[in-house]
């Protein structure tokens, strides 16, 4: 036995009880070594993922703060509207186009209980609804719309009829404050905000450029010079039975179009189909041989030429001229000698005639070309006219120095006309205001001195006893211009056109008026060089057109604030050395 | 040593936590606040716009001459421009000025 437990001490010398190994000394430290590094894993495990967690936070702090504010985003506040399109406004600020919020009316047939008592109300309401129509729309349970582009009045209806099955679609529509005033200019929108005429088709891009979008279109219009342009013509119309009219007011330097009127006109608030061709814009795409005012190109380029002065007498110049086939002569019999000037004032078809032949044919294309008479002018309108295409053979020229066989726009020669006054540059016709004070001049037509003399003997037309445009004489605003009365073809009618510069001296505006189809009035007292005279029943753009100018300018003369000569030399104090 | 790290790392994360919260709550109590005052600005909004077209339609050319037209008693004539006087004493002094000597 002792050899025996001998033997197993042999066996583990560092043994001190024989039934608890566990509490040996190594035991314990290795046990507390592996205690220790548990809970140190477990200390780790825990810093990470704290770490981890605040990074996450940290991360979506760091988000956030670089997000946009979602207050900010206007889109998502239902409370901002944020138009389609930009305003329109005319040269002063005054809103002639707006974007507003409107509604359709749907209907939703499921949600309606009592579909008779739905019908009666919509009978009482809105008459003018189908009541068949709306049965079957109310049978097939699809949604419908009852009304589309509602009005104030008519949503405040259905509104209060308090029916959950009608539904407010709302939709964005374009306002017209103005109805009729700008109706050939402005043109219109579809349903969906897209322009179909007009400067709202010419602009579509530029107004619904989301980056300028609260900033407005600046047109170089002038609603109060607009306005008295319009009635002045509506006026015009009833007095000499016309059945259309016409007026374009424009800056003669800058091209800017202050004024542009077409009669009859519409209202561009309503949708309406309109064929009639009475309704066509009258100023940029009507085609017409306007006549005597053609005589002021030809007399310009001979001065130009040098060929003439404005006294250098015509000798010669028959009543009646033979031309190819065609027989010409003059309205009244003029004298056999005139003088260049005398020729424009009188207004002779013949002594234009002869000097357009000593110009010559291709002189006086080119001039015409320079001055845009034979090309589509570019205006900022989808409405414009193209002159009518023409051979220039036998007696093309001895016909079109005087505006016969010549169809072009008014537009063109009203910007022809300030070429010739604004001392020979080629302007173009514009309807955005010029926001830049610099304007540079376009091509040199016609040398300044001739542009001085063209005006001179413009003015002379409105004053001198030959003329033909006395009635235009304006006390105070030297108005110079020329008629222009002109057949229509197969008809025994008229079309009277005065194209006037004013003031004549140093001219700023041009402004043309055309009356279509007009016919003498008898009854209106005409002040004729100072006295008053009626029962004239002349159907001639001296009687009629010229003397719709005169009025208008008379009123509008203040507006554009011409400083008034004859008013300054009259009152203001000169000093006498 | 690590535990000594390990509290202040937690400590100073912990601070700037509270800190984040309380901040991102006063940042959420101001953005409420502009938001209900941006509501606000855009009602106002709408209603100038609104009204700015009312103004254009009732003060335009057309509408005035015609309310003049309905409800107006004094019959206006046109005057010519070296006509208007702004007083008396313009008026004589422009007669002063207008008697040749």
């Amino acid at each position: 036995m002792k050899k025996k437990i001998k033997k197993n001490k042999r066996t583990n010398d560092n043994q001190k009880s024989f039934y608890f190994e566990d509490y040996l000394e190594t035991n314990i430290k290795q046990k507390k070594i592996s205690d220790s590094s548990i809970s140190e894993d477990r200390i780790y495990i825990l810093f990470f993922s704290f770490c981890f967690l605040i990074a996450i936070f940290s991360i979506k702090i760091l988000l956030i703060s670089f997000q946009e504010p979602q207050f900010l985003e206007s889109k998502k506040n239902s409370l901002n509207f944020l138009p389609l399109r930009r305003d329109i406004v005319d040269r002063n600020g005054i809103l002639i186009s707006r974007n507003i919020k409107s509604f359709h009316a749907a209907v939703k047939p499921n949600l309606i209980k009592n579909k008779s008592k739905f019908l009666l109300n919509i009978k009482i309401n809105f008459p003018e609804i189908s009541q068949g129509k709306l049965k079957n729309n109310l049978k097939k349970s699809k949604y419908f719309y009852l009304k589309k582009r509602l009005d104030e009045e008519e949503k405040n209806k259905l509104w209060s009829l308090g029916e959950k099955g009608i539904i407010f679609e709302p939709y964005q529509s374009r306002i017209y404050p103005h109805a009729n005033l700008f109706s050939h200019i402005l043109g219109q929108t579809d349903n969906d905000n897209y322009g179909v005429s007009g400067v709202e088709q010419y602009f579509d891009y530029e107004l619904t450029d989301i980056n300028k979008i609260n900033k407005p279109l600046i047109l170089s219009l002038d609603s109060n010079l607009q306005f008295l342009l319009k009635k002045e013509l509506e006026n015009s119309m009833s007095d000499f039975n016309a059945v259309g009219a016409a007026g374009l007011l424009m800056n003669i330097e800058t091209g800017e179009v202050l004024s542009l009127v077409s009669l009859p006109d519409y209202n561009i608030n309503i949708r309406k189909d309109i064929s009639s061709h009475n309704y066509t814009n009258k100023i940029t795409k009507g085609l017409f041989e306007l006549g005597s005012v053609f005589k002021t190109f030809t007399i310009a380029l001979a001065l130009d030429e040098k060929l003439y002065e404005p006294e250098t007498i015509v000798k010669n110049i028959p009543n009646k001229i033979k031309c190819s086939k065609y027989s010409i002569s003059d309205i009244k019999k003029f004298p056999t000698q005139l003088s260049v000037e005398d020729i424009l004032i009188r207004s002779s078809n013949i002594g234009t005639l002869m000097i357009a032949r000593k110009v010559g044919e291709d002189k006086f294309k080119n001039f015409l070309n320079k001055l845009n008479l034979l090309s589509t002018l570019d205006f900022e309108l989808n409405e414009v006219g193209s002159p009518l295409d023409f051979n220039w053979d036998k007696c093309k020229l001895e016909t079109t120095s005087f505006g016969h066989g010549i169809a072009t726009t008014p537009l063109q020669v009203a910007a022809a006309y300030a070429s010739i006054s604004n001392g020979g540059y080629k302007i173009k016709p514009t309807l955005v205001k010029n926001l830049s004070n610099n304007f540079i001049k376009g091509e040199k037509i016609i040398s300044e001195n001739t542009s001085g003399k063209m005006n001179k003997i413009l003015r002379k037309i409105v004053t001198d006893k030959e003329g033909t445009a006395s009635l235009a004489d304006v006390y105070g605003y030297d108005v110079g211009g020329k008629t222009g009365t002109a057949k229509k073809y197969g008809k025994d009618k008229n079309l009277n056109t005065f194209i006037s510069i004013f003031p004549s001296k140093n001219p700023k505006y041009t402004l043309l008026v055309m009356l279509d189809e007009p016919l003498g009035a008898p009854n209106i007292f005409y002040n004729y060089r100072g006295t008053l005279i009626s029962g004239i029943n002349r159907n001639e753009a001296g009687w009629n057109s010229a003397y719709v100018a005169g009025k208008l300018i008379k009123k509008i003369g203040p507006i554009l604030a011409i400083n008034n000569n004859e008013v300054y030399n009259k009152h203001v104090v000169k000093k006498v050395n | 040593m690590i535990n000594k790290k390990i509290l202040l790392s937690l400590i100073i994360f912990s601070i700037l936590m509270i800190f984040t919260s309380v901040i991102k709550t006063q940042t959420r109590i101001i953005e409420k606040n502009i938001s209900t005052l941006e509501k606000k600005i855009a009602i106002l909004k709408t209603d100038v716009y609104e009204s700015q077209l009312d103004y254009f339609y009732l003060s335009s050319p057309e509408y005035i001459s015609e309310k003049i037209k309905r409800y107006g008693n004094q019959e206006y004539t046109t005057i010519d421009f070296s006509r208007i006087y702004f007083g008396i004493d313009q008026f004589l002094n422009e007669r002063v000025k207008t008697t040749k000597h």
